[in-house]
């Protein structure tokens, strides 16, 4: 175990931290996308003209994975990793970093599932009628706060983590 | 700027002015007739019964031909509805004789399906009888001779090898030959005698045989194969050409679908009759009506006859009239954001003139990018003056061109410009404001590295947009008469907040000194005059202190609708965010050899357009909710039912005056 911690400098938990945020957003962004997704098929084979709106439904529980990337993509350019001149980091910035990422990427885990699940039966209101989309995304997006407020607190926390 | 007043009205005229005063309360369009309790003596006739069913067949089948035809139609990018007068629809419509154009669009539906099904079976059958193309027995043998039988069939590979070895125990004059094999199945024939069959037929089963069932026809298996493909080949052919010959009717699809528009309103006129009652000389129609289109209406109907009664009535205890909101031109594209949560109920207050402002500024602080600013003025600006949409859609486009010019002033003052910093701008950009730090000309907060006053500035947005709302139903309540409620339930709240704010405002600095003493005692005697009043229903005094201080609990919620706005700064962040690594990505493409340039264009062009449309799209939802859940909790509750006149909806086509 020593040996194994003994390797890891901080950097390298930045790193492991980055991909945490975009591994678990990408995860619950596909798997949310997934139930929109399979609902809303099921709609534009009744109702071919409903893509568009199907369309815009399932790109809602896709915005998850778009956070994590962002906390992904914000450690790759505070660390220096970006322009090619890496930092060199201590172990505790290394773990300052590493739980920075973690508010975004588990909130956005599960509010992705979740609001793949809402928005699939906003698929359903809209199947039975087109003018519910809206309320059918707000329904949806009411899910996506908490990956929101996720998101900010951990891209407030790398703004101000001192490297 | 409010909901319109909307009146019960009855009017009563000579049955023969019947189908022209509909025809012109349908082109009024501003009256919705009332169901009536039972249709014992509705104006809907059997004559005009069946004359309502044979237009509703009509009307299914020109849907049907209009679907045909549009498989053919060539697809634009913008697709204009069909401009046409009123006049013009009626008269195209009725003169032209559709039964033929029908016809032969269900000939083509009809016949284009027996042929795809008979392209299904025959591919089916091929597939079914490849593997045994090189089976050396015709047809006609395959039930062997007098003495000899002959099975053909599939089994597993693994057990072929088992198969020859017992049957070459069982018998030597057994013949087996292999015709071919895939990955999992062997393809083989099999004779033998005929005074063997149960012990041999025993094996097959045993190691699971499938009989090939060959068609019982004459000639080898390859002669089948290959007539049946050239059926397949036929079969084909005749979609082809039948898909050729209804190209020819597509001249015909305008004039369907102005024909489907006109039967569809013609449709809901006799449908109305239902709710219309009658006598043997006169009709009645009770309908909603908004006050101020009364004038008008009876005006319109004085043009036909002045054999009528018109007059307006008292509302029934319980009945509920329909509600309509009408807003100021510049107002109404937000009407499309109160619809999607929907109408107040007919008592409540419209809350689209105070939702307007802060709907735009929220929209523009989730995108707080001038350049993408610029590009939706550019797009919907262009899209309003060359394509016609209908009316909703319009609002909806509006209202972004509007969010449009918000985010261009609020980027600029933000310093978003394509998620570019102001190092990579030609200088005359940029200038160095006085804490020395590289500012866009204009610039005069950067949230990337003061995020934490845009998190103020959407906190304290959100502030007043929650005492707003408890001010509106302070003002609402008591202007509707329920004055004591209005005084004591909400007043003392709104008065808390505001003092609040004030208070926090000079503890920041932003307000002198002397402000703050005034904010203190403000925000306690609000606090002091929420727990006298809270309680008031409560019976002892000891239940109303207590309920009092409860009350106070309520402060938790308001503080969470607050937080709640903190999303205005996360999604301004994840558009900047995506944005620069937009940018970054395309910079990288650069370096590489020869088409470094075109990739970095692609990749700057692709990204922004990608982040534009995703952050618009999550903008427009978010200020929403904002609106819907934060603010319209405040004050209203919503559920109106719609206010739905007699019209005529388009679907295909633009009415021209």
């Amino acid at each position: 175990m020593t040996e194994l911690f003994g390797q890891i400098d901080g950097l390298a938990l930045a790193l492991a931290g980055a991909g945490f945020a975009v591994i678990l957003g990408g995860i619950g962004s596909s798997l949310g996308v997934r139930y929109a997704g399979a609902a809303g098929a099921g709609v534009v084979t009744e109702q071919p003209e409903k893509f568009g709106k199907v369309l815009v439904l399932e790109a809602l529980p896709g915005t998850q994975g778009i956070y994590g990337f962002l906390v992904g993509f914000l450690i790759l350019l505070f660390t220096g990793v970006l322009t090619g001149a890496p930092k060199d980091l201590t172990l505790v910035q290394g773990w300052q970093l590493f739980f920075a990422c973690l508010p975004c990427g588990l909130a956005c885990l599960f509010s992705g599932i979740n609001q793949g699940k809402v928005t699939a039966a906003g698929m359903n209101m809209v199947a039975k009628d087109g003018s519910n989309m809206g309320k059918a995304m707000v329904l949806s997006a009411m899910v996506e706060t908490y990956a929101v407020l996720g998101f900010l607190i951990s891209a407030l926390l790398l703004f101000f983590i001192k490297l | 700027m409010a909901l319109s007043q909307i009146k019960k009205i009855r009017v009563v005229a000579i049955s023969k002015h019947k189908d022209k005063i509909l025809e012109k309360i349908q082109n009024f369009s501003d009256l919705e007739v009332i169901s009536l309790d039972t249709d014992i003596n509705s104006a809907l006739t059997k004559k005009s019964k069946e004359k309502l069913e044979n237009l509703e067949l009509l009307r299914a089948n020109i849907e049907f031909s209009i679907k045909t035809l549009s498989k053919f139609e060539k697809k634009k990018l913008i697709s204009n509805p069909i401009s046409i007068s009123l006049e013009d629809a009626k008269e195209q419509s009725e003169n032209q004789d559709f039964s033929q154009i029908i016809k032969i669009c269900q000939n083509y539906e009809d016949k284009t399906q027996k042929a795809k099904n008979d392209i299904e079976n025959i591919s089916q059958k091929i597939s079914n009888l490849a593997p045994y193309k090189d089976l050396s027995i015709k047809l006609e043998e395959q039930n062997g001779t007098d003495n000899y039988l002959i099975k053909v069939g599939e089994i597993k590979n693994i057990v072929f090898e088992d198969l020859i070895k017992k049957t070459n125990e069982l018998s030597k004059i057994v013949s087996i030959e292999k015709v071919s094999a895939d990955t999992t199945n062997t393809y083989f024939s099999i004779i033998f005698e005929k005074n063997i069959d149960r012990e041999i037929l025993q094996i097959l089963t045993n190691l699971k045989f499938i009989d090939a069932s060959l068609p019982k026809t004459k000639g080898s298996l390859k002669e089948l194969i290959h007539s049946l493909k050239s059926d397949l080949k036929e079969a084909k052919r005749s979609i082809k050409n039948l898909d050729k010959n209804i190209q020819k009717e597509i001249k015909e699809l305008n004039k369907l679908k102005i024909a489907y528009d006109y039967y569809s309103w013609e449709i809901e006129k006799l449908s109305s009759l239902k709710k219309i009652e009658k006598t043997d000389f006169a009709f009645c129609i009770t309908a909603w009506v908004p006050k101020k289109s009364l004038d008008a209406l009876e005006k319109e109907i004085n043009d036909i006859t002045n054999e009528y009664t018109m007059e307006i009535l008292q509302l029934k205890k319980d009945e509920v009239p329909p509600v309509a909101i009408k807003n100021s031109k510049f107002m109404e594209p937000f009407e499309a954001v109160t619809k999607t949560f929907g109408l107040p109920l007919h008592n409540e207050i419209d809350p689209t003139p105070f939702l307007a402002g802060f709907f735009i500024v929220f929209f523009a602080l989730c995108l707080t990018d001038a350049g993408y600013g610029i590009l939706m003025i550019i797009a919907f600006s262009l899209a309003l003056k060359f394509i016609k949409f209908d009316k909703g859609f319009k609002t909806l486009i509006s209202v972004l061109l509007y969010g449009g010019i918000v985010t261009m002033i609020i980027g600029t003052l933000f310093g978003g410009w394509f998620g570019l910093t102001p190092e990579q701008v030609p200088s005359f950009f940029t200038y160095i404001d006085a804490s020395g730090e590289k500012m866009f000309l204009l610039q005069k907060i950067n949230p990337i590295t003061n995020p934490l006053n845009v998190l103020i500035l959407a906190f304290a947005l959100g502030f007043i947009q929650i005492t707003l709302g408890t001010y509106i139903k302070f003002f609402h309540t008591y202007l509707k008469g329920y004055r004591k409620n209005a005084l004591l339930d909400t007043l003392p709240w709104s008065l808390f907040l505001t003092g609040l704010g004030f208070y926090i405002l000079s503890i920041t600095g932003a307000i002198t000194s002397s402000a703050s003493i005034i904010g203190k005692y403000w925000a306690i005697a609000g606090l002091i005059s929420l727990v006298l009043t809270q309680g008031r229903e409560k019976k002892s005094i000891i239940g109303k202190l207590l309920s009092g201080i409860l009350s106070l609990y309520g402060l938790v919620g308001y503080l969470s609708d607050v937080l709640s706005y903190s999303r205005l700064l996360a999604l301004g962040l994840a558009t900047a965010i995506i944005g620069m690594a937009v940018n970054t990505i395309a910079i990288l493409m650069k370096d590489i050899p020869f088409i470094g340039y075109l990739l970095m264009a692609i990749v700057f062009i692709g990204g922004h357009i990608f982040n534009l449309t995703i952050n618009a799209l999550g903008a427009f939802i978010h200020s929403g909710r904002l609106q819907f859940v934060e603010f319209f909790g405040k004050f209203m509750e919503g559920g109106g039912r719609e206010f739905k006149p007699l019209s005529k909806k388009t679907k295909y086509i633009y009415l021209t005056k």
